[in-house]
C-alpha cells in the first residue's frame, strides 16, 4: 500500500521536481529580462536628456545668428549714415573752399545714400527724416551760394515799369555778364565753369528727384535750377526791379524774363538792335534803336538778331563745356545750352511763328513766289546753324550753340510749309469773310438782270480766262445754229437768270468765290486744292448757316423769303457753270472732273424752293383762315352774314395786295405771277367750293354772291404788280387766267349765279361748253336746284345736264 | 327749247393773234363788227344754232386767244372738238406761215383724228394782200382742209365758212352721232364705224 502509495507518489514527485526545475529556469529568464528592460529604460532616459540639450543648443545658435544679422545691418546703416555724414562734411568744406563742383557731387552722394537708406523697408528711423531735412537745407544752401555766385556773373537791369512792355521801356533792359573772375575765385578755378558744372549736377538731381517722389522738394530744386539757368534768383530780382512777382510760379516768370525782355521785343519791334558792350570785367547786352518806321521786321533780320543774342550768351556764359563727369551715371547728360533750348525753344518758336513768320506770309499768291525764294534762303541759313548738321561749315557753330536738339525742326517745318500756311491763312480769311456776308442782313438788295449777272468780268485780273472762253462759246454757238437751220433761235438771255433782286451780301459772296477760284488758278497745286475746297466750303456753309441763322425772319417776312429764294437760285445758277469756267485752269488733280460745283445745284434750288414754299403755305393758310370767317357764303340776304363775307373777301384781297407789293421787283416776274396766281387760286377755289355746296340760293343771295365774286374778279388781277412801273403790269393782270387755274371755273360760277336756265344749258352745250369743262354734271345740277324753284322748266334743264 | 336740234357740235377757232377770230365769231353769232375789238383773254364762248340741209345743229363755239402768252390754256379747249376753224390774215404773211405750228398743235392736243378742219383767209376786204388765194387753197388741200376766204368786216364768207364746216361734220360718219345718241361704244355700229373711219379700230378697244 505504501509501496503502492509510494509508487503512486513517485511520478507525482518526479513531475513536481520537473516543474520546480522549469520554474527556476523561468524565473531566471524573468530576471534576465528585467535586467534587460531596466537597462533599456536607463538608455532611453539618457537619450532623451541629450536631445533636450541639443534643442537648447540650436535655439541658442539661431538667436546668435539673428543677433549677428541685426548687427551687420546696423553696421551697414551706420556705414551709410557715416557716408552721408562724410559727404555732407566734405560738401561743407568744399563749399567753404568754393569748390562748387565737388560740393555738388558730395551733395549728390549724400542724396544717394539717403535714398538707399530710405529704400529699405521696415526701418523707420527717425534720423532719416532729420537727415532728409538736413539734405534739403544743404541743397538750398548750396543753391543759395551758387545763386550768389551766379548773380555776380549775370546781372539784369530791367525797365522800371512792369505793366506794359513798350518799345521805350525795353530799351532800358540790359544784361551784364561778368567776364573776369575775382581774386579769391582765381584760386578755386574758373567760377563760371564750376558754377555751371554744379548746376549740371543739380540738373541731374532734377531727374532723380522726380523719381524719388518728394514732389515739393523736387519742385523747389527744379525751380531754383530754372532760376539759376535763366540768370536770376527771385530775391535779386525783387531788390533790383521791384517786380510784382508771383511766388508760386517763379520758374515761369523767370522763363519769361529772357523771352519778355530780350527775345520777344526783338521779334516784335523791328527797330531794336541788340549790341554788346565789352568792358574790362563785364559784357553788357543792350538794345539800340534803329529804323523805327518799320512795321514788321523780315524774318532774316529777326533771325540774325536772335542768333546774335544767343551767340553772345553762348560766348560769355554758356560756352563752358559741361564736361563734368558723373562717372557712375550712365544717363546721357543734358548740356546747359540744350537745357536752355529745351525750356525756351517752344515758346520762342511759337513767338517767332506768330509775330514774325505769320506776318510775313503773303496774302496773295503773287507775293508767295517771292516769299518762297527769300524764305527758303533764310531758313536754310537758320536751319543749318541751329538744326541740321549737314554742312560742315556750320557744324562747329551747332556744336558750340546746341540750343536745339537735332530733331527740333519746328521753325523749319513751318517755313517749309509756307504754301500750306498761305493757303490756310487765305482759306481762313475767305471763310470768315463768307460767314460775315451770310450773317449780314438779307434785305439789302441789288437788282440782278441778265446783263449784270456775270460777276466775273468785274474781276481785276486781266488774265481771267473766262472772258476769253465766253467769247469763244458765243462765237461757236451761232454757227451751230445755222447748221441746224432752225429759224427760232434761242434768245441770248435764254439761259440767264431772270431779272430779280438778291441780297447785296450774296452778290459779294459770289464775287468772293470767283476771286478765290481765280487766285487758286494762280497758286501752287496744294494751295489750289485748298482754295478750291474752301470755295466749296463757302457754299456748304451757306447751305447750313443761312436757313438757320435767319430762320425766324425767313418764316415771318415774305419778302425775305422771296429774296432768300432768289439768292439760292442765283447761287445755283452760278454753280452750274462755275466749275466749267475754271476747269482747265485749276491744278491737274482737280481737272479730272473733281472741280465741279454742279452737285451742289439741286441742293441750293431745293433750299430756295423749300423756303419759299414754306412761306407760300403760311400765306395760303392765312387766306383760308380769313375765308373761313365768311360763314360759308350762306344766307347772304342776312346783312350780318353778307358783311362778314364781304369783309373776308376784302381781307383776302388786302393780303394779296400786300404780298404783291413786297414781292414786286423782288421775285422774277414768272415766279411772281406763279406765286400770286397760286394764292389767288386758293382763294377762288375756296369760294367756288363753298358756293357750289350751298343748298339754297335765293335770288337776293345770288345777286350778293355775284357782287362778292365780281370784287374778286375785278380786284384780284390788280394785285399782280410784278414790276414797279405801274403801266407795265397790265400785261400780267391780263394773264391772270393763265396763272389762276380756277379762273375760268370762277367765271363760270359767276355766269351761273346770274344766268337763266336757258343760258346755263347753253353754257353746258351738251357737255361741250365751258361750263362742262369746269364743273361736273352733279355740281351744275346741284347749283341749278339751289338757284331755281322746282318747275318743269328746271326739270327739263336738269335733264340736259348729263 | 331746242328739242329739234340734231346735235351739239364743238367748234374751235384758232390762229395767230389779230387775224380776226373773235370778229368772225361775232359776225357769225351776233352779226356785229367792232374794228377796235380787244384781244381775247383766255377764251370766249358762244352758242349758236345753225340749220344745214334741214338739219338743226347747235354749235358750241370756242374762240381761243391767239396771243402766245395764253397758249398754256388752250390745250384743254381742244378736248372733244369736232370741228376747227383755222384763221389767217391774208394781209399778213407771217400768220399764214405760222399755220404749220397751229396744225401741229391741233394734232398734238386733239382727241380725235377725224376732226373736220376749215381754213379761213380773213380780211379780204383789205387791199394790201400778202397771201394769194391759191396759196391758201393749196395749203388747205395739202392738209385736207376745207378752204374759204372771208371778211368779218364785210360779212363775206363768214356764214358760209361755218355752214360748210357743219355740213362736213354731219357728213362724217361716227364723228357726231354716237355721242349724241348714245354714250359709250355701240357694238352694232362696229362694222359701219370700221368701214367709215380710221378711228373705228380704236373705238372697240376703248
Amino acid at each position: 500500500m505504501i509501496t503502492k502509495k509510494y509508487s503512486e507518489f513517485l511520478p507525482g514527485m518526479q513531475s513536481a521536481e520537473e516543474l520546480v526545475a522549469r520554474v527556476d529556469g523561468l524565473s531566471r529568464s524573468i530576471d534576465l529580462l528585467r535586467a534587460g528592460v531596466e537597462n533599456e529604460v536607463a538608455l532611453s532616459v539618457r537619450f532623451l536628456r541629450v536631445q533636450r540639450d541639443l534643442n537648447v543648443a540650436v535655439a541658442e545658435f539661431t538667436e546668435l545668428k539673428q543677433q549677428l544679422e541685426r548687427d551687420t545691418l546696423v553696421l551697414s546703416i551706420l556705414k551709410k549714415l557715416q557716408e552721408f555724414d562724410t559727404a555732407l562734411k566734405e560738401y561743407n568744406s568744399a563749399l567753404l573752399e568754393k569748390k562748387y563742383v565737388e560740393a555738388a557731387q558730395q551733395l549728390e552722394k549724400a542724396r544717394s545714400s539717403l535714398k538707399m537708406l530710405e529704400s529699405r523697408k521696415g526701418f523707420e528711423l527717425k534720423i532719416l527724416k532729420a537727415l532728409g531735412t538736413e539734405l534739403t537745407v544743404q541743397t538750398q544752401n548750396m543753391l543759395y551760394h551758387l545763386g550768389e555766385e551766379w548773380q555776380k556773373l549775370a546781372v539784369w537791369k530791367l525797365p522800371p515799369s512792369k505793366e506794359t512792355i513798350s518799345p521805350e521801356s525795353v530799351m532800358h533792359s540790359e544784361l551784364h555778364l561778368s567776364t573776369l573772375p575775382s581774386k579769391e575765385e582765381e584760386i578755386a578755378g574758373p567760377p563760371v565753369a564750376s558754377v555751371l558744372q554744379a548746376f549740371a549736377v543739380l540738373g541731374e538731381l532734377r531727374t532723380k528727384l522726380k523719381t524719388f517722389g518728394k514732389a515739393d522738394l523736387a519742385f523747389s530744386v527744379l525751380c531754383f535750377a530754372f532760376k539759376m539757368l535763366l540768370f536770376v534768383g527771385p530775391p535779386y530780382v525783387f531788390s533790383v526791379s521791384k517786380t510784382v512777382f508771383s511766388e508760386t510760379q517763379p520758374s515761369v516768370f523767370c522763363l519769361e524774363l529772357l523771352l519778355k525782355y530780350i527775345l520777344k521785343p526783338l521779334i516784335s519791334y523791328p527797330f531794336l538792335q541788340p549790341f554788346v558792350e565789352e568792358r574790362s570785367d563785364v559784357v553788357i547786352l543792350r538794345f539800340k534803336s534803329e529804323k523805327p518806321d518799320l512795321d514788321h521786321s523780315s524774318p532774316v533780320e529777326v533771325f540774325d538778331k536772335i542768333k546774335f543774342v544767343l551767340e553772345v550768351l553762348h560766348t560769355y556764359l554758356l560756352n563752358v563745356p559741361v564736361e563734368h563727369s558723373v562717372e557712375d551715371k550712365k544717363e546721357c547728360r543734358v548740356t546747359l545750352a540744350e537745357l536752355l533750348g529745351d525750356m525756351i525753344w517752344e515758346e520762342l518758336s511759337d513767338c517767332l511763328i506768330q509775330n514774325c513768320l505769320v506776318n510775313s506770309i503773303p496774302t496773295n499768291s503773287s507775293k508767295l513766289e517771292q516769299y518762297i525764294e527769300v524764305g527758303l534762303k533764310i531758313f536754310q541759313i537758320y536751319d543749318v546753324k541751329m538744326v541740321i548738321k549737314s554742312t560742315e561749315e556750320f557744324e562747329k557753330a551747332l556744336k558750340k550753340m546746341q540750343f536745339l536738339k537735332g530733331d527740333a525742326t519746328d521753325l523749319l517745318k513751318y517755313a517749309r510749309n509756307v504754301n500750306s500756311h498761305f493757303a490756310n491763312k487765305k482759306c481762313q480769311d475767305v471763310i470768315v469773310a463768307a460767314r460775315n456776308l451770310m450773317t449780314s442782313e438779307i434785305h439789302n438788295t441789288v437788282k440782278i438782270t441778265p446783263d449784270s449777272c456775270v460777276a466775273l468780268p468785274k474781276l481785276p485780273d486781266p488774265e481771267s480766262g473766262d472772258h476769253v472762253k465766253m467769247q469763244k462759246t458765243s462765237k461757236v454757238l451761232p454757227n451751230e445754229m445755222v447748221h441746224l437751220e432752225n429759224d427760232s433761235k434761242l434768245s441770248q438771255y435764254t439761259f440767264s437768270l431772270p431779272t430779280c433782286r438778291i441780297s447785296a451780301s450774296v452778290e459779294k459772296l459770289m464775287e468772293l468765290a470767283y476771286q478765290t477760284l481765280l487766285e487758286a488758278t494762280a497758286s501752287t497745286d496744294q494751295c489750289c486744292i485748298q482754295l478750291f475746297y474752301s470755295v466749296r466750303n463757302i457754299f456748304q456753309l451757306f447751305y447750313d448757316v443761312v436757313p438757320t441763322y435767319h430762320k425766324e425772319n425767313l418764316q415771318k417776312l415774305p419778302q425775305l423769303a422771296a429774296i432768300h429764294h432768289n439768292n439760292c437760285m442765283y447761287i445755283a445758277h452760278h454753280l452750274l457753270t462755275m466749275g466749267h469756267q475754271f476747269r482747265y485752269r485749276l491744278t491737274s488733280i482737280l481737272c479730272d472732273g473733281a472741280a465741279t460745283f454742279v452737285d451742289l445745284v439741286p441742293g441750293f434750288r431745293r433750299l430756295g424752293m423749300e423756303c419759299f414754299l414754306a412761306q407760300m403755305r403760311v400765306q395760303k393758310g392765312e387766306i383760308l383762315e380769313r375765308l373761313s370767317s365768311a360763314r360759308n357764303f350762306s344766307n347772304m340776304d342776312d346783312e350780318e352774314n353778307f358783311s362778314a363775307a364781304n369783309k373776308a373777301i376784302r381781307q383776302v384781297l388786302h393780303q394779296l395786295k400786300r404780298l404783291g407789293k413786297v414781292w414786286q421787283d423782288v421775285l422774277p416776274v414768272n415766279v411772281y405771277c406763279k406765286a400770286m396766281g397760286t394764292l389767288l387760286n386758293t382763294a377762288l377755289s375756296e369760294i367756288v367750293t363753298r358756293i357750289a355746296a350751298l343748298e339754297d340760293i335765293s335770288a337776293e343771295d345770288a345777286d350778293r354772291l355775284y357782287s362778292l365774286c365780281r370784287i374778286m374778279v375785278e380786284e384780284g388781277p390788280q394785285v399782280f404788280t410784278p414790276l414797279p412801273e405801274e403801266d407795265k403790269n397790265k400785261k400780267y393782270q391780263e394773264e391772270v387766267p393763265v396763272y389762276v387755274q380756277k379762273w375760268m371755273t370762277f367765271k363760270e360760277l359767276m355766269i351761273i349765279l346770274q344766268a337763266s336756265l336757258q343760258e346755263i344749258v347753253d353754257q353746258w352745250a351738251d357737255g361741250k361748253g365751258p361750263l362742262a369743262a369746269e364743273f361736273s354734271p352733279a355740281e351744275v345740277k346741284s347749283l341749278i336746284r339751289a338757284l331755281f324753284q322746282n318747275t318743269e322748266r328746271r326739270a327739263a334743264a336738269l335733264a340736259k345736264i348729263k | 327749247m331746242d328739242e329739234d336740234v340734231l346735235t351739239t357740235l364743238k367748234i374751235l377757232i384758232i390762229g395767230e393773234s389779230g387775224v380776226g377770230k373773235s370778229s368772225l365769231l361775232l359776225r357769225f353769232t351776233d352779226d356785229t363788227f367792232d374794228p377796235e375789238l380787244a384781244a381775247t383773254i383766255g377764251v370766249d364762248f358762244k352758242v349758236k344754232t345753225i340749220s344745214v340741209d334741214g338739219n338743226k345743229a347747235k354749235l358750241a363755239i370756242w374762240d381761243t386767244a391767239g396771243q402766245e402768252r395764253f397758249r398754256t390754256l388752250t390745250p384743254s379747249y381742244y378736248r372733244g372738238a369736232q370741228g376747227v376753224i383755222l384763221v389767217y390774215d391774208v394781209t399778213r404773211r407771217d400768220t399764214f406761215v405760222k399755220l404749220d405750228n397751229w396744225l401741229n398743235e391741233l394734232e398734238t392736243y386733239c382727241t380725235r383724228n377725224d376732226i373736220v378742219k376749215m381754213l379761213v383767209g380773213n380780211k379780204i376786204d383789205k387791199e394790201n394782200r400778202e397771201v394769194d388765194r391759191n396759196e391758201g387753197l393749196k395749203f388747205a388741200r395739202k392738209h385736207s382742209m376745207l378752204f374759204i376766204e372771208a371778211s368779218a368786216k364785210t360779212c363775206d364768207g363768214v356764214q358760209c365758212a361755218f355752214e360748210e364746216l357743219v355740213e362736213k361734220i354731219i357728213q362724217t360718219p361716227g364723228l357726231w352721232e354716237s355721242e349724241s345718241q348714245n354714250k359709250g361704244v355701240k357694238l352694232s355700229n362696229r362694222e359701219e364705224g370700221h368701214g367709215g373711219g380710221a378711228c373705228g379700230g380704236y373705238c372697240s378697244m376703248l
